[in-house]
């Protein structure tokens, strides 16, 4: 024989359950009612503060395996202000669109294809000390604060580019598809950046003889319209 | 008698000391220099003396030095442990190199060119550095010298030219000319070079692209250089030998184009 006591105990827990189960029920309703509702928004989450993005035209010169060409083609987006930031967006946009599957100059690459970039103003050599004049030696040595912004006005600056061994470990081999991706990242800063004369390439700050194989990676490129039309005769 | 001495030359026996001068003077006549010996002891030169000089001063000349046969250098990319691009995933840039090579080796000794290979076969280029394939290359005195690539990236014929600046060689004088820049005088020919073998690829129905580009290969060379690089046409064409015999003989052919052409000179033997 089962005590009372034990079964109003028995009768209150299991009320207490089941109030328990159709409460739960009822919460999880209004969460799923929550998240379809957020799912669902068409409107997009806006940047904080109001801010207005500034977008501008920029142009990359775009390489086309199947015709031999490289082609102008100008885009807008945005950009910050530092120039090495810049160069670094804009090439790092120009593999983005080289990394699509549907581009026609596809390339495979895990990550990021740029590991820095930054310019340096020409020439390299150190500007030549004034010939008389001067007893303190370290006024001699030691050129004006303009010094080098002013050469750099006359000669312009040598842009490095410095990329990622996996990029260039995963580049497709080739004189043809080598050549191309050179000659597209040469035109693409000579027409973003005409301050820049001089280009040449690092491979994780080192230099590398071939980007893969084939094009040499090691010598400094003059920055010129490497606009390419199709020379392709076709019988 | 003259017709007694003409019977005995045709037989190739001199009947006497004067019998080369009986022929040259003859010979003279007609603007052969071949044989002059002073001595004056002929006499005055007859019809079948005269038929006897032709017959025989076309032997003399084949007993003069042949001139030096027009040398073409050929260099299979790659080969050793560098196998290059791969066509498809069995198949390496240096076998395809290699192959090529050889059947255009062959072609072009058939049209009487003496052809420098840098290697034969993908292994004899283990001990073969990028600058010892130069440094051949510029000791062979070549009218012509061909790198020969391959890729799967793009279809059909790619000639390249170095993307040096031409220089002159007049404006350059005695100055040094840096390794990787020897190729600058001869920019102009190389390019010439370049669009004779387009002209004939396209003629042999084939897709054919020329530019230019840096290659090591290419700008320490001293003679008329093109990089060509073999894209298969489908997965098919990839290793096809029919595909590779009509480049050839398109290269071939415009090559022997290029033996009369005035800017076919040698290279200079620029050595490391």
């Amino acid at each position: 024989m089962i005590p009372r006591y034990q079964r109003i105990l028995f009768l209150a827990l299991m009320t207490l359950s089941v109030l328990m189960a159709g409460y739960l029920w009822r919460v999880h309703q209004r969460t799923i009612a929550r998240l379809n509702s957020i799912s669902s928004a068409a409107t997009p989450i806006e940047a904080p503060g109001g801010a207005t993005i500034q977008t501008e035209a920029v142009t990359f010169l775009l390489a086309d395996d199947a015709a031999g060409t490289i082609t102008p083609s100008d885009r807008q987006i945005a950009l910050p202000n530092e120039p090495t930031i810049r160069l670094r967006a804009i090439l790092e946009r120009l593999f983005s669109d080289y990394g699509q599957t549907d581009s026609r100059h596809p390339l495979k690459f895990d990550g990021s294809a740029i590991a820095d970039v930054f310019f340096l103003p020409l020439p390299l050599t150190p500007p030549k000390p004034p010939e008389s004049g001067y007893k303190n030696t370290e006024e001699k040595t030691t050129p004006s604060p303009t010094a080098f912004t002013d050469m750099a006005a006359r000669n312009g600056y040598m842009a490095v580019i410095n990329l990622r061994q996996s990029f260039a470990d995963a580049h497709p081999s080739g004189i043809e598809v080598e050549t191309l991706t050179v000659l597209s990242i040469l035109g693409t800063v000579h027409a973003n950046f005409p301050q820049v004369s001089r280009i040449r390439f690092l491979v994780d700050g080192k230099t590398r003889p071939t980007l893969a194989g084939h094009f040499s990676l090691d010598r400094v490129y003059p920055s010129t319209d490497t606009t390419l039309q199709s020379t392709k005769e076709i019988p | 008698m003259p017709w007694i001495r003409a019977f005995f030359l045709l037989l190739g026996i001199p009947t006497e000391e004067c019998s080369g001068v009986f022929i040259a003077e003859n010979a003279h006549r007609c603007g052969s220099p071949t044989l002059h010996r002073q001595k004056k002891c002929s006499k005055p030169a007859s019809f079948a003396a005269a038929a006897v000089a032709a017959l025989l001063l076309p032997a003399a000349r084949a007993q003069t030095p042949a001139p030096q046969q027009p040398v073409i250098l050929l260099d299979a990319a790659h080969g050793g442990p560098d196998t290059g691009a791969r066509l498809t995933e069995k198949l390496p840039e240096r076998e395809v190199t290699i192959a090529f090579a050889n059947r255009l080796q062959s072609l072009l000794i058939v049209r009487g060119f003496k052809v420098v290979l840098t290697h034969t076969t993908p292994d004899d280029a283990a001990n073969l550095t990028g600058d010892g394939r130069v440094e051949l290359a510029n000791r062979s005195g070549a009218m012509a010298c061909i790198t020969l690539h391959a890729s799967g990236n793009a279809a059909g014929v790619h000639l390249f030219t170095s993307a040096l600046p031409e220089t002159e060689p007049a404006l350059q004088g005695a100055k040094p000319v840096p390794w990787n820049e020897a190729q600058a005088p001869w920019v102009t020919r190389s390019l010439r070079l370049a669009s004779e073998l387009q002209a004939a690829i396209s003629r042999s129905h084939t897709p054919v692209t020329s530019s230019r580009t840096w290659l090591a290969a290419l700008d320490s060379l001293a003679c008329p250089a093109v990089a060509i690089e073999l894209g298969p046409l489908d997965d098919a064409t990839a290793q096809d030998p029919a595909y590779q015999q009509r480049v050839a003989e398109a290269i071939a052919g415009a090559l022997l184009f290029w033996r009369g052409h005035p800017n076919a000179v040698t290279g200079t033997g620029a050595v490391r």
